[in-house]
């Protein structure tokens, strides 16, 4: 009885995979590669699906995409191994990129277009993936308790002026590893240390919630400090909620060591999977995300800058003025990911 | 057979945890520390904040009269529709600095969030039990002049016991799998520390490692529990139906009575919903739901009827042989105790091994979606085999003896007798796989088919990129499309209880 | 109607013999009642014969068919065996109607219905056919039940402990409606009982059994005059024994001689049922209790330091001095 069930069971999942199957088949066209190009994307913003209808209408080339969070697409195009129907892997950082790339399943890409779009310390040096919008990290302040010049660099932070005044992201989100990271290539690991354990010691709390939610601390009163990526704050000035943008009212962003070797930046980026059955279309997807025509439509989207300098980025963040961001091999990032791990469990920085 | 289908995943978990080849994993050490401090934390506030309301409540709406007794039976079920980690942001958000005399955050809050999600598993658990006593019992206990709250405390919640411990056990597990709201308020439990493993050190090893010292406590806990409730077997008690005897509540105590289950729905249910709502309105487009509502209930449908034959399955075996069976029980209900992503990963394993034997080509869509049914399976089936057993509890071997002496083979006993009388309790299981597997994110995240989202995709691609109005939408969907069936689910028990033996 | 027979048939459970080579046969159309305690096999030879359970060794037949061997069984529901189920196992969601159609399936709906009913009518329950199991009375319940059985015409009935969830008064008048039904219908039946009393009362043929083994098989008259064994005898009402030794053709008890076929100065039981022990004044032996029982008094005797037991028709005192004559046609001896 117990095995007939279980067959049961299986003639009904097997129904319902048969649907699911054929939704995923068709689109074959005559020049080579089929006609779409299948993208594991860990960056879910609604902009991404105009610029996907806009691609497709520019090129004919449908886009798919599934969209899930970085390390678990990683574990599943490890899993699918050659089978696998990723073509281009997308993702919000740029540690998550090198992941792959250092797990061998990325390839080497370099076209003309590519190498003249991306800048080069916005790109992996072999090729394995190319950044297409760049972020800031950046120091968010409580207006009516610190002066701007105070949180000018993010060694402030660890200074004893803000000693139970610091509230921090957890370290587990990459946009904190990939801080660090920055941190070791710039200055060693031991600044990088010194740097986190002097932040743990000025934590106003453990390490709870999202960027949003850190702002929203130093707003409330809770802290003076924080440091987040330049957008959630832009998202805040503009949010349809009134709550929002009275957060947004109480603090000020600054772009920190810009006379110390520039703010850290991060990417979204993509590279093209070492299986790809449509490798020819996942680059032609990949050069027009860093073409004119996408930047100009993906950048102010998500309010993120362009990838390159010389794209007007959108207004809000032209108000936020020009900065200097830091120049290091973009996979230093990813390098230096495991030490600063270490590093933020060793200070006690969860 | 259906134990193995359900338990492989987790199993692989623990296997590929204990590979030898694999170097030691130094970070292992605190983290998996703190988070057995945590999660074991957690799960003893959270649970037994559960127990409390769930058997509380489950007292009130069956053993006493009150006002508006009868819309809260079914009212107090309406929580199990919210997911955890909504309840979470929507706590964060309702409380936040000052809006509130308390700030829902941290330990405390992640409890109060688990305690008023989670408690109506103990509700329901409970309310069968309380329903299914013997009025003799009760009232024999009156007769002796006991207090309603001795009645309570010495005879009903002792002979209920078994039943509350199973709907504790489910919401315990529940909090010990949670990532979502876990990681939100802060807390290093033993689900944080797999991702944490995972996503900052880049280590799935040391990821599954944590994960299936996870699975091992759950199994050990199971042991635990299934033993005390193994000495807590009661009967019946009265064969003959009768309706169970209510207390009148005098107006103070009705009132108090009122203001509990109240209360119990408005944090549970009301609150979130008017949030998540006033949310949803200020952001005004609702942008692209449709096709993630009805991709999120073909999903759940079809998951939840796997699940079920894969659950009726090992419930039957279970009652059929005593110690494979009880095995059963523990290798089914071990997945419910690990985060989705980690019996999703389970799943990626095995399939990753038949890859390599050749026997099936790479993992494509088609195998992807199978490996997410095979998830939903193994980490929901304990959640069908429960209310399933206690189906197959009410058929009695000589009602089968019965029908075979007068002439019915297996498909009209099957059809005339096994499930109209088993037929309420598969329905019940249904409805709550289908709730679960609409909640269900991580392991529908990663291996869903391309361009197919869920309510619970699009709520957490928008939560993850920190953009809560636009996630309000989708989340609220997910509460909406989960009552339904739960208020069809609480009315057919109080249906079903009519016509008992 | 066919008659069931056994043949040598053996049942173990966890290594221990339940029936240990059985053969008896229920004759077509009469009642046999298995008699024993609990654990003495009687309701696994029932679950035999409806074939819920498969014997290890020897044979089954229904009529001349032979439905059980060790290699292969009939399915249960191809036997045509009427069973009704100590605790009645009555479908909690038909009704009572619906229960006792529930085995009539092969028939047009409406003759069904009109089936079902007339046997309804026939346990005086026409007008509770449309009430659930649980809206009936435990002497309802028992008749809808057995109505249930009989009504696909079985080719036996076999009946688990039918009456033993009744109270006394009920427990007679149903025994005695039941087994008007039966005699009516001409019904092979066997059924089950602990009980003594509905044992000699209802059946036409007797089984014995205790600890899985079959101690005599035969009529109520035999088995109560005739008893095979000390076991045997036992089984049918209160017993006293006196272990002694046979010399002269007697074995001599406290309480006097009883006649015995032994050899001379071999080791003997003598059993007396408590109805064969009659007093009259005298003063050989002292009444140390007396209870009512039924129109007789329980009486119990003391003599040289044993005590016996005494189904006495006239009133006895406390403490009065009695002599005692043991009626022969209740009076055994076995071998010890």
């Amino acid at each position: 009885m117990s095995f007939s069930i279980s067959r049961r069971g299986f003639a009904l999942g097997a129904s319902a995979l048969a649907l699911a199957a054929c939704n995923q088949n068709g689109g074959a066209s005559g020049d080579g590669e089929e006609n779409f190009v299948n993208v594991y994307t860990a960056r879910h913003y609604d902009a991404d699906r105009q610029l996907y209808a806009a691609f497709e209408e520019a090129t004919g080339v449908q886009v798919r995409a599934l969209t899930g969070n970085a390390e678990q697409l990683l574990e599943r195009i490890r899993a699918e191994g050659d089978a696998t129907e990723a073509d281009l892997f997308v993702s919000a950082d740029a540690g998550n990129l090198w992941r792959l790339k250092d797990a061998g399943l990325l390839q080497n890409v370099t076209t003309p277009t590519l190498e003249q779009n991306v800048p080069s310390n916005l790109r992996d040096p072999e090729g394995a993936y190319w950044g297409f919008t760049k972020r800031a990290r950046v120091i968010m302040y409580r207006k009516d308790a610190v002066r701007p010049e105070e949180v000018a660099t993010y060694d402030a932070l660890a200074t004893p002026r803000f000693r139970g005044q610091i509230v921090m992201r957890s370290s587990t989100n990459t946009y904190q590893l990939s801080t660090l990271a920055s941190r070791i290539e710039r200055h060693g690991a031991d600044n990088a240390r010194q740097w986190a354990a002097g932040v743990r010691a000025n934590f106003a709390r453990d390490p709870e919630g999202s960027d949003t939610d850190q702002i929203k601390a130093v707003a409330a009163g809770e802290a003076q400090a924080t440091v987040v990526n330049h957008y959630y704050f832009v998202r805040l000035m503009k949010s349809e909620d009134p709550a929002d943008r009275d957060v947004a009212s109480k603090v000020g962003l600054v772009f920190p060591d810009q006379t110390t070797g520039g703010t850290h930046v991060n990417i979204s980026g993509g590279g093209v999977t070492l299986h790809a059955k449509r490798r020819g279309r996942a680059i032609q997807f990949l050069e027009y995300l860093t073409g004119d025509a996408a930047q100009n439509l993906i950048a102010p989207a998500n309010t993120e800058f362009p990838i390159r300098p010389s794209i007007t980025p959108a207004p809000e963040l032209a108000a936020l003025g020009a900065f200097v961001e830091e120049s290091i091999p973009l996979d230093a990032l990813g390098r230096h990911q495991a030490e600063a791990t270490r590093i933020f469990e060793e200070v006690g920085w969860r | 057979m259906a134990t193995l289908i359900c338990a492989a995943p987790a199993v692989a978990v623990i296997t590929l945890a204990l590979r030898p080849d694999q170097g030691d994993v130094a970070f292992g050490g605190d983290l998996l520390r703190d988070g057995a401090i945590g999660t074991a934390l957690v799960v003893a506030l959270g649970g037994a904040g559960a127990v409390v309301f769930g058997a509380m409540a489950a007292w009130l709406v069956s053993l006493c009269r009150f006002p508006g007794r009868g819309v809260f039976e079914w009212l107090l079920v309406i929580p199990l529709a919210a997911p955890s980690y909504v309840l979470a942001y929507a706590y964060t958000g309702i409380t936040w600095h000052g809006a509130a005399p308390i700030e829902v955050r941290g330990l405390w809050g992640a409890a109060f969030v688990y305690a008023i999600g989670l408690y109506p598993y103990v509700y329901l658990a409970a309310r069968a039990a309380f329903a299914s006593q013997s009025a003799c019992a009760l009232e024999a206990a009156r007769s002796l002049g006991a207090s309603p709250w001795r009645v309570f405390w010495e005879v009903a919640l002792p002979l209920a016991r078994p039943g509350i411990a199973a709907g504790a056990a489910l919401a315990m597990m529940e909090i010990a799998a949670d990532y979502g709201a876990a990681y939100h308020f802060g807390l290093t439990t033993l689900s944080t520390a797999v991702f944490r493993a995972w996503y900052a050190h880049g280590s799935l090893d040391g990821a599954l490692q944590i994960a299936a010292v996870l699975l091992l406590a759950a199994i050990v806990f199971l042991i635990v529990e299934r033993r005390a409730r193994g000495r807590a077997a009661f009967g019946g008690g009265s064969s003959r139906w009768r309706p169970l005897p209510r207390y009148q509540l005098s107006p103070l105590p009705g009132l108090l009575a009122s203001g509990f289950c109240v209360a119990l729905i408005a944090f549970g249910a009301v609150l979130p919903l008017a949030w998540l709502g006033r949310l949803a309105l200020l952001h005004g487009d609702l942008g692209d739901v449709v096709q993630p509502f009805v991709n999120s209930v073909i999903l759940s449908a079809a998951g939840a009827l796997i699940t079920l034959a894969l659950a009726a399955a090992i419930a039957v075996s279970a009652r059929r042989s005593k110690s494979i069976g009880k095995l059963s029980l523990y290798g089914a209900a071990m997945g419910y105790a690990a985060p989705g992503a980690v019996i999703a990963m389970g799943a990626l394993a095995l399939f990753s091994i038949a890859r390599e034997a050749g026997w099936i080509g790479g993992l494509g869509t088609a195998l992807a979606l199978a490996a997410l049914f095979w998830t939903y399976a193994a980490r929901f089936s304990a959640a069908g085999v429960q209310p399933i057993d206690a189906g197959l509890a009410r058929l009695s071997k000589g009602l089968d003896a019965s029908a075979r002496t007068l002439g019915a083979g297996p498909w009209r006993r099957l059809i005339a007798v096994d499930l109209p009388i088993a037929g309420p309790s598969l329905a019940a299981a249904a409805l709550i796989l289908f709730v679960e597997i609409l909640k269900e994110l991580p392991a529908t995240l990663i291996l869903r088919p391309f361009d197919f989202d869920t309510l619970a995709v699009k709520a957490y691609s928008y939560a993850s990129d920190e953009r809560l109005l636009q996630a309000a939408a989708p989340a609220l969907l997910i509460f909406l499309a989960g009552l339904a069936p739960i208020i069809i689910l609480t009315r057919g028990i109080a249906r079903a209880r009519a016509g008992q033996a | 109607m066919s008659s069931v027979t056994l043949r040598n048939v053996r049942r173990a459970y966890n290594g221990a013999w339940a029936l240990d080579d059985v053969s008896l046969t229920a004759p077509e159309g009469k009642v046999l009642a298995l008699l024993g305690p609990s654990g003495s096999g009687k309701s696994t030879i029932l679950r035999l014969i409806a074939g819920l359970e498969s014997p290890d060794s020897g044979e089954i037949l229904i009529g001349n068919e032979t439905v059980s061997t060790p290699g292969r069984a009939m399915p249960t529901e191809q036997r045509r065996v009427g069973m009704v189920f100590q605790d009645y196992s009555l479908f909690p969601h038909l009704t009572a109607g619906a229960n006792v159609a529930f085995g009539l399936d092969k028939l047009a709906r409406a003759d069904r219905d009109e089936q079902a009913l007339r046997w309804l009518d026939r346990m005086g329950l026409k007008h509770r056919a449309g009430a659930y199991p649980h809206e009936l009375s435990g002497g309802e319940q028992q008749r809808v039940a057995l109505a249930r059985a009989l009504a696909p015409k079985p080719r036996a009935v076999l009946l688990d402990e039918p009456f033993s969830g009744l109270d006394p008064v009920l427990r007679a008048e149903l025994r005695d409606a039941t087994l008007a039904t039966l005699a009516e219908t001409q019904t092979t039946t066997l059924f089950v009982t602990h009980d003594a009393e509905d044992a000699l009362q209802a059946a036409d043929q007797l089984a014995i059994l205790k600890a899985g083994k079959l101690l005599q098989s035969a009529t109520p008259r035999e088995a109560y005059d005739a008893p095979a064994s000390l076991d045997a005898a036992a089984a049918l009402g209160p017993i006293n024994v006196f272990e002694g030794v046979s010399e002269g053709g007697v074995v001599r008890t406290p309480f006097g001689e009883i006649a015995s076929s032994l050899p001379n100065g071999s080791r003997a039981y003598a059993a007396v049922r408590a109805e064969a022990v009659h007093l009259k004044p005298g003063s050989a032996a002292r009444v140390v209790d007396v209870r009512p029982h039924g129109a007789h008094d329980l009486v119990r005797l003391e003599a040289q330091g044993v005590v016996w037991r005494a189904l006495a028709p006239a009133r006895t005192a406390l403490g009065e001095r009695v002599d005692v004559a043991l009626h022969a046609a209740g009076s055994f001896v076995f071998s010890a």
